[in-house]
């Protein structure tokens, strides 16, 4: 059973069930208790009446049967009256056809049951115990009998079937009456049932409206009831992250095609100029040469992002081994130095000599390597690039610092993005991929560490932290 | 003609003013949104072939400042963007084409010269003016039965006159479409190329169709 609102309908529907079936139960209950207390008094009053006609003679209690006829109360009646030796004194007719309960030796309250005939008939009973004194005068006391009283136990019945016939009355009316109550309560619990979860309906319509290309649509939580506001929310945070995602997503395909088309653009663009008509042998080379430098910055864009694809993709688990610091940063000044003296730009370290990074060795060459690379790249003539390590906060904190013009603060923060340039027209003279420090920030965070980076009218300074365990 | 050409990818500007610097155009470039719309502001320019992704200022931001100061110039957007939508984008904001990169040289120039053919009015890629015709597709000028050769300059002259034809077309218009601004304006060019026209169009024994009109410039006309 998983429909919201067949579980509403029948949980409310048994919960009615329940509360109707007690009342009829009560009622029913209440009603007959009334009627049997109505009878048995009647009952208890007959009897008292035929006790009233007991007399004594010859020491033996004798019915008065004179007036039978005009004092017998009802003819629906059965009695009789039973002596100490269960001997009939007196017996109404038909009243054999009950079974009545037997007589108790000495008891005076009387006691109500209900028998059934052999018919299947049901009929009330009343038994009580009467005490007849013995006349002392009239010499009725003899040796053989020392006792004062006789003890008779009278029994008066009468025929349950109205009694019956009511109930029965009864219990139709409530029948009928509590399944009225069922079928409109039914009808009503899914009627609010479906009240109930119209909001439910309304969030799914307003979802239905958002799409891969209309992520932009909110759910407005006006109009909806303050149980849902929280849920509302959620979804429609749910949805920001979603959109923010997919915007991430396609501003990233159309920088990387962007990115990839113009050089492609420009070689084959190159190539079929060439191609209109007979070359002098210095066009020729030329364009080979523009040609190959747009087809390397292709190659550097082409390899950031398989990097890049790899790492997202957690295939590019970093190797971690105790790296030292010191002999890593020479390397890479080594290989950057013709471009650093081509820009006067000094390279300068403070690494303690026996400092060890925890780290992919390749993965660190890279990150710091493209840090440096930047640095030299966007730093002033006769500037420098200092890089400063140490252990703090659990890890291994690696500075690199340029003279520059520095990074306006407001870009700080984007920096690390994809394809995201400072200044697009330098990036595009350098021939860079724009990926450098989105490579630098990958790396850092497989590492579980990060990078960042602040700014000044003095220069630039990127931090990697890289976490020792 | 006269071209700018906005794209800050040094590779592809070099070789697009090359090629069409070959096909007689003359070729303005600029390599961000900023100088181009200084460019495009200074100079009356045939067409202008803009980026859109560009430096300091963007393509889609110059088009429309370009449409608000009313100039002329039919404006090509090319662009690695492609999605259908930066299309509709692009073209709403006031351009006249919309190309893709990577793209063929002969469709861009194929574009660039319907885009004047619309500019002067013309249908037909075919110039007549008397028995004077100039195929602007393969650019040969034959009179009568002879086919004339040309080179790229006196060819230019010539196509922006028959163009024109029947108006008088004065000096500085002919700088201003003919030549780059890197153009010595100050020299007598023109008055070069159309005597080197005049021998070769109007040769002796046929009906002059190259006029000069005192104190204001140059005529292209039957009669």
């Amino acid at each position: 059973m998983h429909s919201l609102r067949l579980k509403l309908i029948v949980g409310s529907l048994l919960v009615l069930t329940a509360v109707i079936l007690s009342f009829d139960g009560f009622i029913f209950t209440a009603k007959r208790g009334a009627l049997l207390d109505i009878l048995d008094s009647r009952l208890f009053a007959e009897s008292q009446s035929l006790a009233r006609r007991l007399e004594i003679a010859g020491g033996r209690p004798v019915f008065d049967a004179a007036d039978d006829a005009g004092a017998k109360p009802t003819i629906t009646s059965l009695n009789r009256i039973v002596d100490e030796n269960r001997l009939i004194v007196y017996q109404s007719p038909n009243s054999t056809k009950i079974p009545w309960p037997p007589t108790p030796k000495d008891a005076s309250t009387p006691s109500w049951k209900t028998v059934r005939s052999a018919k299947g008939e049901a009929w009330r009973t009343v038994t009580w115990m009467d005490r007849l004194e013995l006349d002392a005068e009239s010499g009725e006391k003899n040796a053989t009998r020392p006792e004062t009283t006789i003890t008779v136990a009278i029994q008066c019945a009468e025929s349950l079937a109205e009694t019956d016939e009511e109930l029965r009355e009864l219990a139709s009316l409530l029948a009928g009456l509590s399944l009225a109550a069922f079928l409109i309560a039914g009808g009503g619990s899914f009627l609010l049932a479906g009240w109930a979860l119209r909001p439910i309906r309304r969030i799914n319509k307003a979802l239905a409206g958002v799409s891969e290309t209309r992520l932009d649509r909110r759910i407005n939580p006006e109009g909806f009831d303050t149980e849902l506001h929280p849920l509302i929310e959620q979804l429609n945070a749910a949805l920001d992250r979603l959109d923010k995602g997919f915007q991430r997503e396609r501003q990233f395909t159309a920088d990387a095609s962007h990115e990839l088309r113009t050089p492609l653009a420009a070689i084959l663009n190159t190539i079929e100029v060439m191609l209109r008509r007979p070359r002098a042998e210095h066009e020729l080379i030329e364009a080979h040469q523009d040609n190959w430098r747009a087809a390397r910055s292709m190659q550097a864009i082409i390899e950031g992002l398989l990097l890049l694809a790899r790492m997202d993709a957690g295939k590019a688990a970093p190797a971690k081994e105790k790296i030292p610091l010191l002999a890593l940063v020479d390397d890479i000044f080594a290989s950057v130095g013709p471009q650093a003296e081509a820009g006067k730009v000094r390279l300068e370290r403070a690494i303690d000599p026996g400092l060890r990074v925890l780290a992919d060795p390749s993965q660190l060459r890279l990150a710091l390597a493209n840090l440096i690379d930047n640095a030299v790249r966007y730093n002033r003539l006769n500037g420098s690039v200092t890089i400063r390590a140490r252990m703090s906060e659990g890890g291994a904190l690696i500075e690199v610092g340029d003279t520059g013009i520095g990074i306006p603060t407001e870009q700080l923060p984007r920096i690390f993005e994809r394809f995201y340039r400072v200044d697009p027209s330098r990036a595009e003279a350098t021939g860079r991929s724009g990926l450098g420090l989105s490579i630098v920030r990958k790396i850092a965070e497989t590492h579980g560490g990060r990078v960042t980076a602040t700014s000044g009218p003095e220069g630039s300074i990127m931090t990697v932290f890289l976490p020792e365990a | 003609m006269r071209l700018l050409i906005v794209e800050d990818n040094r590779a592809l500007l070099k070789s697009l003013k090359k090629g069409l610097e070959e096909e007689s155009f003359a070729v303005d470039t600029a390599e961000d949104g900023e100088e181009g719309l200084f460019l495009a502001e200074a100079n009356d320019y045939d067409v202008v072939i803009l980026d859109l992704m560009l430096p300091k200022i963007d393509g889609l931001t110059l088009l429309s400042k370009v449409r608000a100061k009313r100039l002329s110039a039919h404006i090509l957007i090319l662009t690695a963007r492609d999605a259908p939508e930066d299309k509709v984008r692009g073209l709403n904001s006031g351009a006249d084409d919309y190309l893709t990169k990577p793209f063929r040289f002969e469709e861009l120039l194929a574009r660039i010269r319907a885009l004047l053919r619309r500019k002067y009015r013309a249908k037909n890629p075919r110039l007549l003016v008397a028995d004077l015709e100039i195929d602007t597709t393969t650019r040969a000028v034959i009179r009568g039965d002879r086919k004339i050769p040309l080179r790229p300059k006196e060819y230019a002259l010539l196509e922006y006159l028959a163009h024109r034809a029947g108006e008088i077309v004065t000096r500085s218009e002919i700088w201003e479409h003919l030549y780059d601004w890197q153009d010595d304006t100050t020299s007598n060019l023109i008055d070069v190329f159309i005597s080197r026209l005049r021998k070769k169009i109007d040769r002796p024994g046929l009906r002059p169709l190259i006029r000069t009109v005192r104190g204001s410039g140059y005529l292209l006309k039957a009669e």
